[in-house]
């Protein structure tokens, strides 16, 4: 079982892999933080973290970048998240979905600063133009994470999100 | 109370390594001490990486070609005027060219003594007729000649105020006397008349000039050259080169036809003799 489990999350970090190079050429969005998100609270902290810093060690290696700077940017606005989530309902309606977009803007305007802060040891200022970017980055995100909840609905018990639906 | 506590304590140093862990690692990699790591997920990961942004960017590129659909219209008909303009720019040149070409035969290849009016052709006519637009205000009579150079276009058989109708060489009905003669003098003025092979008579056929009553005996070949010598035209104007030559010893004469030496759908300067 354990060798299974180990097979399932070594073709799933090549797909993750794979599929941040893809959506990030497409799109311009971090498909590996909008997962991260997506699965804050649905799966245990203690199987996510580790998961979330080898994935962002790997995107940090193929984007360049200096190793932790994915995950150091991925964790602040997971933080970002879960401060604000003591304000507000982060788990169903229109308000968890303004939660969600603020934390993706988070997470794109960090991205667009620590990357060069971290290389060149200088910190840039996010331009407007790049606003504008981080702003339609994560309503495409946003999007993304919404389609993934209707999905993954589907699939579970009614009164009852942490039971997967058998019939 | 006291396992929420603990959820949160766990939470908290959870978070608190994990950043650790990042900062560690952005200091390590500033120093170079993790290069091998790197070179290692390098190894093993770019390839994936670089063939993920490659489909990525396809897609990219495809789905942006419908975005600027509208740009690229505009592009293509900006393009369709720019070479229509360049089109008829590109006219203009060459019927200019046409004209200098066709004042220089009639210079160099024409009677000099006689007189001319230059016109232009306006159109063609049930392929046998052509029109042009020098009419009666011009001099031009019925059974003008029209040429070009030494070459016979055909002969004005209507004369309005501003245009006349001229009757081509293929037309049905038309025949002349002609003479067939080697190759050579469709060059110069033809002021005298040349060594003959054979006389013939040419014949309009409606699609084509058929020339008849040739010599069996004459030596005459195909390419030879078939120049006009009859009183209605009154000197001596080159047809065309002989092709189709008839070649059956029972027949008394031979026949032929006429490869015309002007293409009759492209004319468009002429002179007429007044």
């Amino acid at each position: 079982m354990i060798v299974l489990k180990l097979i399932y999350t070594i073709v799933g970090i090549f797909l993750f892999i794979f599929l941040e190079s893809f959506f990030s050429n497409l799109l311009g969005i971090n498909i590996a933080f909008v997962f991260f998100l997506f699965l804050y609270r649905k799966v245990d902290w203690k199987i996510l973290f580790p998961l979330m810093f080898i994935i962002c060690l790997i995107i940090d290696v193929t984007s360049h970048y200096m190793l932790g700077t994915n995950f150091l940017t991925a964790l602040l606005a997971l933080i970002f998240f879960s401060l604000v989530s003591i304000f507000f309902s982060t788990e169903v309606g229109i308000l968890s979905w303004g939660v969600k977009f603020f934390t993706l803007l988070v997470y794109y305007i960090l991205f667009s600063m620590l990357p060069s802060l971290f290389l060149n040891r200088a910190f840039t200022l996010v331009t407007s133009a790049e606003l504008k970017n981080c702003v339609l980055y994560s309503a495409i995100s946003l999007i993304i994470i919404i389609l993934c909840e209707i999905f993954t609905s589907r699939f579970r018990k009614e009164g009852n999100r942490s039971n997967i639906k058998l019939s | 109370m006291r396992k929420t506590q603990s959820v949160f304590d766990n939470t908290y140093v959870y978070i608190s390594v994990s950043i650790l862990a990042g900062i560690i690692f952005v200091l390590l990699d500033s120093i170079g001490l993790v290069t091998s790591l790197r070179n290692g997920i390098s190894y093993v990961f770019e390839p994936l990486a670089y063939n993920g942004a490659e489909i990525g960017t396809g897609v990219r590129r495809y789905f942006q070609n419908f975005v600027k659909m509208g740009e690229f219209m505009e592009d293509y008909n900006n393009l369709k005027i720019d070479m229509y303009e360049k089109d008829i720019n590109n006219s203009y040149y060459l019927i200019l060219k046409e004209e200098n070409d066709s004042l220089k035969k009639q210079l160099n290849l024409s009677d000099i003594s006689k007189k001319y009016v230059t016109c232009k052709v306006l159109g063609r006519n049930d392929s046998e007729y052509i029109k042009i637009n020098a009419g009666s205000d011009d001099g031009v009579k019925q059974d003008n000649v029209v040429s070009i150079g030494n070459v016979y276009v055909g002969q004005v058989i209507k004369s309005d105020k501003t245009g006349s109708l001229v009757k081509l060489p293929l037309s049905k009905g038309n025949n002349f006397e002609a003479i067939i003669t080697q190759p050579g003098v469709e060059n110069a003025v033809i002021s005298s008349e040349p060594p003959i092979l054979s006389k013939a008579v040419v014949i309009g056929t409606g699609n084509g000039i058929k020339v008849e009553n040739m010599s069996a005996d004459a030596n005459v070949k195909e390419g030879d050259v078939v120049v006009l010598n009859d009183e209605k035209i009154g000197n001596y104007l080159v047809l065309g080169y002989l092709v189709g030559l008839s070649d059956n010893p029972a027949n008394t004469s031979k026949t032929g036809y006429v490869n015309p030496l002007i293409n009759y759908d492209n004319l468009i300067t002429v002179f007429v003799e007044i």
